[in-house]
């Protein structure tokens, strides 16, 4: 004993339609981002190859396999093939304002200080990390007893912001590769103030000058 | 009519809407490429100026390490990039304009398979302007040589901060190093056991991000047990960490001593209460022999 479905030919008609409309539209995995004039394709996933295939008139960033292309795997060993390409298409954007420090005419009474503010926006799920960059060579010591104090020649800086990773309070020397603000996921408008804060001494050289080339990097942390 | 008015304010204010105006933006974040020893790859990195004048972008590669929380570190002294990956050209970004840059790489035949990490740096500099500060925008560019992996984690240190503790908050100093020439995940335990072998306290650790090849992760994990009844005696604390993709385990024990406070307090007064007796003692012989 069975049970037969009889259709007749409107229903029939109406299923073919309903099953062409599923087949047309059906979505395929897509997760690329196009563009023309220069076509672009930008980290689709697809089955084999990886890279960057160049054509005339496009560029195909690809990727396939897993986040490690593991072959035979043998107790604590195991092989690595090629043909992986990974690439996280976040931004990472940087503003600082201003962008300029001016600690005006420095004295032997006074700590003179000035300040910016470093605005970090970035969608990474990992987050990101800024660090001082770079540090023009000559002008002022670096602070090294965490206050800059009138009267004794130093420079430093001190920073406030939820991400940020330098005191409040105690004056920080400003030093290539120092971390200053870190934040482990993504993130919409981190601010970091920094003051920066110099004094000049009695034999402070008349040359010598608050103003400094600080260059800052931003990047995504590692997975 | 009110719909109708909905929808023209909706997709007005769409349109009119300001976009976030940030010096600079770089994608993508990262690159990850598995390639062969003597294998050319093509790296793209799209650079977009969002300020309001025109900005010259440099180029430049550095070398990247890790920092002992993960963090990355960019080393300008690394010269081994200069000689596989060739640095684009300096390239003017007008006003709200993208450009896409390309860094040719080419990797030597005789490379150790391992993970080489460099950074990818994109400057602006304003014109007229060089006293000042500057942005560096990075993308992380990760490049495992194919080859055989071989995956080691050491456990350099696995410490408490005190032998003795007088508190139910038990904190910690781990040192992990990455002997493979491989990036490796991690995932790790910290369980604290009686001498009867029963655990008391069972806690996923925080080990962070993954660890580069040749790097340290150090930690302080911290068990609290505030709220769990724990009698004075011995304890062991043993780290458990499973990592890579051999899933390795790797396994290191202390023993550690918990003295509660109320404790320390009686054993003190016993004491002064000991030595005020025998104090009393001699000095009541002392008033006998007289």
């Amino acid at each position: 004993m069975g049970i037969r479905l009889v259709l007749n030919y409107s229903m029939r008609t109406k299923l073919i339609l309903l099953l062409v409309v599923i087949i047309i539209f059906y979505p395929l995995p897509s997760s690329s981002i196009m563009s023309s004039t220069h076509y672009t394709i930008l980290n689709d996933q697809i089955g084999m190859g990886a890279g960057i295939s160049e054509g005339g008139v496009y560029s195909l960033r690809d990727s396939s396999g897993a986040l490690i292309s593991a072959g035979v795997v043998d107790g604590n060993t195991y092989e690595i093939r090629s043909g992986f390409y990974f690439g996280d298409n976040g931004t990472l954007s940087v503003t600082i304002s201003p962008s300029t420090i001016d600690l005006g005419a420095l004295n032997t009474s006074t700590v003179n200080t000035t300040e910016t503010t470093i605005t970090v926006n970035t969608d990474s799920e990992t987050g990101y990390t800024l660090a001082v960059g770079s540090v023009s060579a000559g002008g002022l010591t670096d602070v090294s007893d965490g206050q800059v104090t009138a009267g004794s020649e130093e420079f430093g800086f001190v920073g406030t912001g939820d991400d940020c990773l330098l005191s409040a309070s105690t004056s920080t020397a400003v030093t290539a590769s120092l971390p200053i603000a870190s934040h482990s996921s993504a993130i919409n408008s981190s601010e970091i103030n920094l003051v920066f804060q110099a004094a000049i001494s009695n034999s402070t050289p008349p040359t010598a000058s608050g103003q400094k080339n600080i260059s800052f990097t931003a990047s995504a942390n590692f997975y | 009519m009110r719909f109708r008015f909905f929808l023209v304010l909706v997709f007005g204010l769409l349109f009119l809407w300001p976009e976030n105006t940030f010096a600079l933006s770089i994608s993508p974040l990262r690159q990850e490429f598995i390639l062969d020893p003597g294998s050319n790859q093509t790296v793209i990195l799209q650079i977009k100026n969002n300020e309001a004048k025109d900005l010259n972008i440099n180029f430049k590669i550095l070398g990247v390490s890790q920092d002992e929380s993960g963090r990355p570190v960019f080393d300008t002294k690394t010269n081994i990039v200069d000689d596989w990956i060739q640095t684009p050209q300096s390239i003017l970004l007008k006003v709200g304009e993208e450009k896409t840059v390309e860094f040719k790489m080419t990797l030597p035949k005789d490379i150790y398979p391992t993970l080489y990490s460099f950074a990818l740096v994109a400057s602006a500099s304003k014109e007229g302007q060089e006293i000042g500060l500057n942005t560096d925008l990075v993308s992380l560019l990760s490049v495992q040589v194919a080859g055989l992996a071989q995956e080691k984690l050491a456990i350099n240190n696995w410490s408490a901060q005190s032998r003795i503790s007088y508190n139910k908050n038990w904190q910690f100093n781990l040192d992990l190093k990455n002997l493979s020439n491989v990036r490796l995940a991690m995932a790790g335990d910290l369980i604290l056991s009686n001498l009867k072998s029963q655990v008391v306290f069972q806690e996923n650790l925080l080990l962070g991000n993954s660890l580069l090849p040749g790097t340290n992760r150090i930690l302080e994990p911290i068990a609290d047990m505030e709220t769990l009844p724990l009698p004075m005696g011995i304890y062991s604390a043993e780290v458990k960490i499973v990592y890579g993709e051999t899933r390795q385990l790797v396994v290191d024990k202390i023993y550690l001593v918990y003295l509660p406070q109320w404790v320390v307090y009686i054993v003190v007064g016993l004491l002064i209460l000991f030595s005020v007796f025998i104090g009393f003692v001699i000095y009541r012989r002392k008033n006998k022999k007289r």
